[in-house]
Parts: C-alpha cells; structure tokens; sequence
C-alpha cells in the first residue's frame, strides 16, 4: 500500500463529492431529468409558470459533453503548456470555463425551445427566469466540469511511486466519468425533493404518477415560484446526498485495489457489493414495514 | 415524457426531407473528400462543413422519427446511433486500408453503418415490436449522418482520412469519446429542446445548424493539437456559423412565442 496513492484516492472521493453536490443542484435549477422535468406538461395542464425547462438531454449524456469538452481542451492546453508547475490547475479551469459556455448554450436552446413549442396554451417565454437563472446553472456546471476534470487528470497521471491508476486518456475518462455522475446524478438526485416541491401540493413520499404529470405548484409564498426555489429547497439533503454517493462511487472504485492490490482488490469489491445489496435490502424491508404501500386514496 | 411530437404522426415540415438527406450524404460525402485535396489550411474547414451538414441532416431524421411520440428515446436513439457512427466510421477507415484503398473510406464507412443501422432497426421492430413504420428508414438516417459527422469532424482534426494520422490523432488522444457525446448531443439535442405541439421544423433545423456550428467550433479547439493554422480557421468559421444560425433560432422563437416578456407575471388564462 502506498500512502500516497492512498491519500491521493481519498482526495479524489472528495472533490468528487463536491462535484456531485453541484450536479444535482444544478439539475434541480433546470428542471433537468425525470421526475421533475415534467415542467414542460405543465402550460397543457393549465398551469402557466416561471420555471426553467433545461432540457438538455437526459443528465449523462449532457455532463458527458460538458465534463468530455472540459477534458479535451484541458488535454490539449497540458500537453503544450503542462511543463509550467502548477499550469494543469489553470488549464482544468480553462477547459470547464469553455464547457461552461457550451452549457449556457445548450441551456438557452433548450428553454426556448420547450416554452414556444407550448405556445398555443400562451405559456409566455420570461427572458428574466432566463437570464436569472443562467448565472447559478452554469456556475454550478463549471464546478462539476473542473472537479470531474481534476479527479480524471489526478487518474492520469503518475502519484508518488505507483504508476498511473488508469491507462485511458484525459478526455475519455472525463466523458466517462461525466457520463457516471450524470447517472448517478438522475437516479439518486432527482428523487430527493426536486419533484417533491414541484409537486409539493400533493402527498409526500407519493412520487410523480402520470396522471399527475405537469401538475405543478406555480405559486410561492411570495409571488410566483421559480427555479431558484426548488434548488434553496434541494440544497439540504438532494445534492449532498447525491454528492456522498458519487463520492463514494469514486473512493470505492480505487481504494480496495491500492489497499488490497489486484487480485485482492477485485474480492474486496465483491464483498463489498454484496454488503450493500444486503443493506439496500434491510433498508427496504424497514421502510414496508415502517410506512406501508403506498395507497391511492 | 409524452409531450413529443405532434398529433398526425410522421412529421410534415416545410424542408423537405428527402432534400436534407441528399444534402447530408452528398454534402457530407463531397466536403471529406474535398479536404483530401484541400491542404492543411482550408481542408479542415470544409471537412467540418461536411459535418454540419450531416448533423443537420441527422436532427431532421430524429424529428421525424420522435414525432411518433418517442419521448425520453429522443436521446436514447442519439446514442445508439452515434455508437454506430463511431464504429462504422472506425470500420470503414480500418477496411479501406486493408484493402489498400485510403480513398474509399469515407464510402465504406457510410455502407457500413448503414447495414448496422438498418440491423439495429430489424431487431427493433421484428423482435422488440416497436411499432413505428418509418423506424428502419430513420435509424440508417442516423446512424449514416452520425458515421458522416463523426468521419468528418475526425478528419478535420488531423486534416486526412488516413487510418493511422486518424488513429494517432483522434483515437490515442480519447477524442473520439468527446466527438462521440458531442455530435450525440448536437443530433438529438434540436428536437429534443423543440418538442411540443408547436414545434415547427424550420425552427428545429436553426437549432441544429447552431449545435452543429457549436460542435464545429469546439472541434477547432481540439484541431489546435496537430499544430499549423487550420485550427484557428475551422474555430472562426464555425463561431461566425454559430452566432447567425444561434441569432436565427432565438428570433424565430421570440417570434412564435404566444408572448414575450421580460418581467411580470403569466396572463390569466383560465385558473
């Protein structure tokens, strides 16, 4: 085991929790990915609204592009400039400002998009929520693009006295690794709040049934809600939640193999699916017991 | 997601579409081969012209297809497709060169994805019971104006067709897999933010043409890694296409909005 490598992993596991928080966040601002993209169906429900619908793909194939771009030109900036120390930090942030534009292209694209193809239920297009809301959505992207980038990068390249912990290079791995967290983004994000507040006028726990979709709460204690109501609402538990488990994802992607070696490492991993298979299960069985199945009233 | 698509169906458009497919294959076809003869400084530029037209070749045939109502398999059919794409255009390369002819690479490549496509389209409707009619017509669009884009774009990096300068340029340096979710995104992406009962298709085809000179711009950045000034060309031209065609789309949408505004509340419909 080398302590280096190993503390290097576990810095890893942690900027990717950071990364991950602001993913979701993000996510949450857009109105990206099931189940709270349903925003789209609201003007045809009767429910005109302020919201932003950033429907830029599903969220793995967009922070594939935004993490894959970032990766490419900061490849491409380390690989004539890398010698300079201290110059492959300045080139991550390079590449995520570049991505970061791309994301606010594709953001507007998308939000336009969306609300005039809802045109003829006179849903306005608010160049305010626009503009607003733009700002959070790709300052959070930039945060999520340099973390991916920075824990790609710290992949490649030699650490102490180990070699390299992964072979590919630079912008594959951040394509991949963006890819990963848009997944894990969608799956453990989205089902934290985002939907719970759009929905908040329905029972809580009861998820989003199509026959409720587009059925959105338009109203906020003080005016209409918008975008930036739904990310304060995420912001305690959705996006540090999702940020803990693509961290862990990380962490546990590279610890058991520098702790444990190849051969070891591979076994350690299987146990260690196995554990949480055991505690998902445990887990549920708590929650049916504990709340019961959901029942239609 | 079933907002996609209008109600008749297959999607009628101003554009038609038989035009956009001849336009993307010959277009895309003609500008790699075009940039074989072209030189390092203007080859590149007109092999990523190649690439935007087949983009927006491939966005319309995604909305005709996702007009069926395919909903959140409007990106899913982008990937798959362009998972095509990068095969084909691999294969094609790899082929023309154990056939000792560099030249018919680009013509390999486009057969070769538009057998899996049409296999990949097969299995969809016979075996998994799809039940779009047009779906083996537009999955061959596809994944023909994915295997074009990724081709193009490929050769406009490293300013030749050749499987080995391809190989070294665009494959060891991992940017095959950003081309790859880039022109998955700029293919699916139009249609996808469009949707909606009034979607319209020329609006749709500004959006694609702006993704695609988005596209064309960030692969000028990459292009900067084999050195001379085609780079800086391919990232201009591509800018100058992007602001006319992003000016475009956010007038057409201003334009046919029901309204707008830049502050205030929603008109009183019917709440």
């Amino acid at each position: 085991m080398d302590p280096v490598t190993l503390g290097v992993v576990a810095l890893m596991g942690a900027v990717a929790t950071i990364g991950g928080a602001a993913e979701d966040l993000e996510s949450d601002i857009g109105s990206q990915s099931n189940p709270n993209s349903q925003v789209q169906l609201a003007p045809q429900m009767g429910h005109l609204h302020r919201m932003i619908n950033k429907a830029a793909s599903g969220e793995p194939v967009a922070y594939g592009v935004w993490c894959g771009v970032a990766g490419a030109i900061a490849y491409i900036l380390i690989s004539l400039l890398g010698i300079i120390p201290g110059f492959p930090v300045i080139a991550i942030a390079i590449g995520a400002a570049v991505a970061a534009c791309v994301h606010a292209i594709y953001t507007v694209t998308s939000h336009m998009g969306r609300i005039v193809g809802q045109s003829q239920f006179e849903q306005p297009l608010f160049m305010d929520v626009l503009t607003q809301s733009l700002g959070p959505i790709v300052g959070h992207g930039f945060i999520t693009s340099f973390c991916i980038v920075g824990i790609s990068y710290l992949m490649t390249i030699p650490i102490g006295w180990s070699d390299p912990l992964h072979v590919f290079p630079l912008p594959l791995l951040a394509m991949l690794w963006g890819i990963a967290l848009g997944a894990i983004g969608s799956s453990t994000g989205d089902v934290h709040y985002g939907a719970e507040s759009e929905y908040q006028k329905f029972e809580f726990g009861g998820g989003t049934p199509v026959a409720i979709q587009g059925d959105i709460v338009t109203k906020a204690p003080l005016g209409a809600k918008n975008s930036m109501d739904v990310v304060n609402f995420c912001a305690k538990f959705g996006g540090p939640l999702t940020g803990f488990c693509f961290g862990l994802v990380v962490f546990f992607s590279f610890w058991n193999t520098v702790v444990f070696g190849i051969y070891g490492g591979i076994v350690v991993g299987i146990i260690i699916v196995i554990l949480l298979i055991i505690m998902n299960d445990r887990l549920e069985v708590f929650a049916r017991n504990k709340y019961g199945p959901y029942e239609e009233e | 997601m079933s907002a996609g698509g209008s109600a008749d169906g297959a999607a009628a458009g101003a554009v038609n579409s038989t035009h956009l497919l001849i336009m993307g294959i010959v277009g895309g076809l003609l500008c790699i081969y075009l940039s074989g003869f072209l030189g390092d400084i203007v080859g590149p530029v007109i092999a990523a012209i190649g690439a935007v037209l087949a983009i927006v070749w491939g966005a319309d045939a995604i909305r005709r297809v996702a007009s069926y109502g395919l909903g959140t398999g409007v990106p899913s059919i982008g990937y798959m497709s362009l998972s095509v794409g990068v095969i084909s255009a691999l294969a094609g390369i790899s082929l023309a060169t154990i056939l000792n002819m560099t030249i018919a690479g680009p013509v390999l490549a486009l057969v070769i994805a538009i057998i899996i496509g049409a296999i990949i389209a097969l299995i969809a409707t016979k075996i998994v019971g799809m039940k779009i009619p047009i779906m083996l017509q537009c999955t061959i669009e596809i994944a023909g104006a994915a295997c074009l884009a990724i081709f193009a774009f490929s050769t406009a990096i490293v300013g030749s067709y050749d499987m080995l300068a391809i190989y070294e340029g665009v494959v060891a340096t991992g940017f095959i897999a950003v081309l790859f979710i880039m022109c998955t995104m700029a293919i699916q992406h139009p249609f996808n933010a469009c949707l909606g009962p009034n979607e319209d298709q020329v609006r749709t085809l500004k959006c694609a043409a702006s993704t695609a000179f988005l596209s064309m711009t960030i692969v000028g950045m990459l292009s900067s890694i084999t050195g001379g000034f085609g780079w800086a060309i391919v990232l201009v031209v591509g800018l100058i296409g992007w602001v006319i065609s992003f000016r475009a789309f956010v007038q057409a949408s201003c334009n046919d909005a029901a309204s707008t505004r830049w502050a205030g509340l929603w008109p009183n419909v019917d709440e």
